[in-house]
């Protein structure tokens, strides 16, 4: 190797030379076996690092997600725990939720705060209190601020195909977790049909609410 | 974006992991990750005697070639069943998975020599690990020899991965990684240091693939 021959490879390969350099530069290469050599080399070594940190990448996020989402299950399982008792012994209204399913069970549990939004949390919290009406209300406003994202993302030129495919599929699940908890909400103003549109979609849609969406599809459908 | 935790999550099977992963399915590329670090994290203490700092550097490294394997087809799903060295796999993902960790682990032993350990199951996966990687299918020298670069750099020093890092994926330029690392005094010694990292990468990833040419 030699480190004149790599100021030249890294000028190459990071896009820095004029077209006329990257002309001569590429002439060079077809005389130069040593410097073909050691461009090869760069760019394999380009390649490996790249493999490595994008894998690292997805696994420090998920290991960030996965000590939060413990504490958000501990935290959630309890509340429900307890909305359940309460609601056993101390509230008659026992009765109207018998006319619909236990919604309580079918809530998802969400984690993580969009930038300058409501919460997802505040949306569970709301169902949980069986605020429906409220928790529509913010859920059509997340719906909203979603598409606007969708349009954002879609939009950027910055980022590269990868990033671009990545982040649609972001939004795609960002996209579900509205569609099941307005659901949700729906079943609990008793707008069947609202509902069921929304979880007919999601039972016919691949995904992680595929089955629960089948399930409580079912389950509505025989009340 | 917020992120969801799912109560009743699915359960995916070992094919489904391998296909999925194969596949880019980004979520069971998660829920593999999940279901190897509780595993990892269950058995961890019985079988591995290294800190916490060593644990989580053995899982991460573990974990990356077991993603590796399954992305160059090394552990395959044809007409529903999953294959491992061309056979039938009959033993669970996560033992395979813990088979590279033990390797990994020694590794560090070598380092290390005042650790022991025994473990019938170990032994086995040993075993196991190497039958499942052997080189069924011929790779092409270019596809080896990429395969050697990338355990290189694993094992290269800190201080050259985080340059080379910084360079070519990060694409700073050497007057920025001059500014963020502050153990160099000039450009030109950071631009010497980053050549001698590649010159030294190169170098061991060829006498690697030399070792590798002699044993086949």
């Amino acid at each position: 190797m030699k480190i004149d021959y790599q100021d030249r490879i890294d000028d190459y390969l990071l896009d820095r030379m004029t077209p006329g350099q990257r002309s001569a530069f590429e002439r060079e290469l077809d005389s130069n076996s040593e410097l073909k050599e050691q461009l090869e080399f760069t760019q394999d070594m380009q390649h490996a690092l790249k493999s490595r940190n994008e894998k690292l990448e997805a696994m420090k996020e998920w290991e960030g997600q996965g000590a939060h989402t413990h504490k958000s299950v501990v935290y959630w399982v309890s509340s429900i725990a307890a909305v359940l008792v309460i609601g056993l012994f101390l509230f008659p209204g026992i009765n109207r939720m018998q006319r619909s399913p236990d919604l309580s069970e079918w809530v998802r549990f969400q984690e993580g705060v969009r930038s300058g939004g409501t919460s997802y949390a505040t949306i569970d919290s709301l169902l949980l209190q069986e605020n429906y009406e409220d928790a529509l209300v913010l859920i059509e406003k997340e719906i909203s601020e979603l598409k606007a994202d969708s349009c954002r993302i879609a939009n950027d030129t910055t980022i590269n195909e990868e990033a671009l495919e990545y982040n649609m599929l972001l939004v795609d699940e960002s996209n579900d977790d509205l569609k099941w908890m307005e659901a949700i909400a729906l079943l609990g103003l008793d707008r069947k049909d609202e509902a069921l549109t929304i979880l007919d979609e999601l039972r016919n849609k691949e995904g992680i609410y595929q089955e629960q969406a089948k399930s409580l599809y079912k389950l509505v459908k025989k009340k | 974006m917020a992120k969801t935790f799912q109560l009743f999550s699915k359960k995916y099977t070992d094919v489904d992991f391998v296909e999925g992963v194969y596949k880019h399915d980004r979520r069971i590329e998660r829920s593999l990750f999940d279901h190897c670090q509780e595993y990892y994290d269950e058995k961890y203490g019985s079988v591995f005697f290294a800190g916490d700092e060593k644990k989580h550097d053995i899982f991460q490294e573990s974990f990356m070639v077991m993603w590796k394997n399954i992305m160059q087809g090394k552990l395959y799903v044809e007409n529903g069943v999953l294959y491992g060295g061309g056979e039938p796999f009959k033993a669970k993902l996560t033992t395979y998975f813990m088979s590279i960790a033990m390797n990994k682990f020694k590794e560090w032993l070598r380092d290390n020599p005042h650790a022991t350990y025994t473990d019938e199951e170990l032994a086995m996966a040993k075993q196991l690990y190497e039958q499942w990687n052997a080189d069924t299918d011929v790779m092409d020298e270019r596809e080896k020899k990429f395969e050697i670069l990338e355990e290189c750099i694993a094992n290269m020093p800190n201080h050259c991965r985080q340059i080379l890092t910084m360079f070519y994926y990060e694409m700073k330029s050497l007057d920025r990684i001059l500014d963020e690392l502050a153990s160099y005094l000039s450009k030109d010694a950071l631009k010497t240091a980053k050549y001698k990292c590649m010159e030294r990468l190169k170098t061991t990833a060829n006498e690697v693939y030399d070792r590798y040419l002699a044993k086949a």
